[in-house]
């Protein structure tokens, strides 16, 4: 069988490859972000640490930049309720859609799975017509519900709670629980290793929005930062982006870890 | 007393769905009714039916065309790369541990935000399309190896052996046996794909602002930059005809090729 797996050295140098090319921008961003926007000579070791080994930018991000952190605070603004209510809609939805009689719950499934299918951009005219006709238009609420509401998170949801077998709903309902209690009870503490992981990857993805704050929001002082860096341009610093991509770098290296440690027990 | 317990029992399952279902009533169902039904509405306050005149006079557009040509050969280049550069990995490499994690670590741009590879290309003067396609390599093509991968662990060793005495090559046994178990998750990460290439206009605004090179100037840059001058009737047409073609293919993909229980 050995013939088969392809030589060390090609599997090696495409690892190689890819690797390089995905930590390539980390990387430079990484280094970017050292540099001292203040261009000092650099004539010995001192002053070339001073100019690319200094935390000068991010000294000017967090103590000068209050624009940089109204708008950080915009987009946690947007994207935590909007996890929550994920979350929450999405996993009263998925077990619903799993109790309920078959022929409903397979209709309404495929309806849900051909909505997923749809990308975001062409739904943003039909959003903002039904948002303006609610007098939303201009308010976070309006994003916050748009996209909490998205399809693909009742559909991601109701495939976790598709495994559990109906058996265990029926020995609970036999011993007098509600409805309620077999979801409180049975579905989600199975749900629930799945369900953090979906906050992790929606949380990441909401992280980054662009086109439905610009949209839905017309008021400049409520866009997040990822909208923020086009209107400012050039001038954020790459300490900037390597903030501003933290806390969702954290979450997500934190998960991998985490899924390691549990891979290994 | 069972029979009106027995309602209040479906009736509370009911309940369970009804926030969602109310939910993407309002923001997903209406709203396409809304635009299909507008799409064919003259340019004015009331509904009134007017034919295609609003499809004509966008095809007319030659923004339009250029815009709607770009999304199209743009999304066909970049998924066909990506699917090339796919295929050649899930060939090559084999799903060992040291593999995996390599790979996942490549799956993770996709979940970071637009804003960093954004500046760093800010840096590097790509050429439009080359700096697009680049983006979407990076963000991309570690998931696809990696999900392709954890799939390809659970296939039976024992195929391959068979395969093997039957003295079989390694393209004939990737193709025949390999790449038709994999197929039906590939055909997912297609219709993903098509999503995540509209995502990308994400990068594409960070990148070039609202006026693109012509190179790179797609549907999404046509209505953004027409919020404000057309009025919905005629931008209903425009997410008609970017969205019905999308629709179509995704239904064909979704039933052709058999159910899975992935999509």
């Amino acid at each position: 069988m050995k013939w088969y797996k392809s030589s060390g050295i090609i599997r090696g140098s495409l690892l190689l490859l890819l690797s390089l090319f995905v930590t390539t921008p980390l990387a430079m961003v990484l280094m970017g972000s050292l540099e001292s926007p203040v261009s000092y000579r650099t004539n010995n070791v001192f002053t070339f640490m001073k100019r690319y080994l200094s935390l000068d930018q991010y000294k000017n991000i967090l103590f000068h930049d209050l624009e940089y952190w109204a708008a950080f605070w915009n987009t946690v603004l947007l994207t935590l309720p909007t996890v929550v209510l994920a979350i929450g809609i999405g996993a009263l939805a998925a077990f619903g859609l799993r109790i309920i009689n078959k022929k409903l719950s397979g209709v309404l499934l495929m309806v849900y799975a051909i909505l997923s299918t749809l990308p975001a951009q062409v739904l943003l005219v039909p959003h903002l017509v039904v948002l303006s006709s609610l007098f939303l238009t201009g308010t976070r609420l309006a994003v916050i519900l748009v996209g909490c509401c998205s399809p693909w998170y009742v559909f991601f949801l109701h495939r976790l709670c598709v495994r559990i077998p109906e058996e265990e709903f029926e020995a609970a309902r036999l011993e007098g629980a509600s409805e309620r209690e077999v979801f409180t009870h049975i579905a989600l503490p199975q749900m629930r290793t799945g369900i953090m992981v979906f906050a992790i990857v929606i949380a990441a993805d909401l992280w980054g929005m662009v086109e439905e704050p610009l949209i839905y929001i017309q008021d400049a002082a409520k866009y997040p930062l990822s909208v923020l860096f086009q209107e400012m341009g050039e001038s954020i610093s790459f300490a900037g982006v390597l903030v501003f991509s933290l806390p969702v770098l954290v979450i997500l290296i934190s998960g991998v870890l985490n899924a390691v440690r549990s891979e290994e027990r | 007393m069972k029979e009106s317990k027995k309602l209040t029992k479906e009736q509370e399952k009911l309940r369970f769905i009804t926030p969602g279902l109310v939910g993407l009533l309002i923001f997903y169902l209406l709203p396409l009714c809304y635009c299909a039904l507008f799409s064919f509405s003259a340019t004015s306050g009331r509904f009134s039916f007017d034919g295609v005149k609003n499809y004509e006079s966008l095809l007319e557009s030659g923004t339009f065309r250029m815009a709607l040509g770009n999304t199209y050969f743009l999304m066909a280049t970049f998924l066909l790369v990506l699917y090339l550069l796919t295929i050649l990995l899930v060939y090559f490499l084999d799903t060992s541990k040291g593999t995996l994690g390599v790979l996942l670590i490549s799956a993770l741009p996709m979940l970071l935000p637009p804003t960093l590879i954004t500046k760093c290309l800010q840096e590097l003067n790509l050429p439009p399309r080359l700096a697009l396609l680049a983006i979407f390599m990076w963000k991309y093509l570690g998931f696809h190896v990696l999900l392709l991968k954890v799939v390809e662990m659970t296939m039976r060793k024992e195929w391959i052996e068979a395969a093997v005495l039957d003295r079989g090559t390694k393209w004939q046994i990737f193709t025949r046996i390999v790449w038709q178990y994999l197929w039906p998750y590939q055909r997912f990460l297609l219709i993903f794909d098509v999503i995540c290439f509209f995502r990308l206009f994400r990068e594409n605004y960070l990148l070039y602002g609202a006026y693109p090179p012509d190179q790179v100037y797609t549907i999404s840059h046509f209505f953004f930059n027409n919020f404000q001058n057309l009025n919905y009737q005629r931008l209903s047409s425009a997410a008609m005809l970017a969205l019905v073609p999308v629709l179509l293919l995704n239904v064909i993909l979704l039933k052709v090729g058999g159910r899975h229980e992935m999509v």
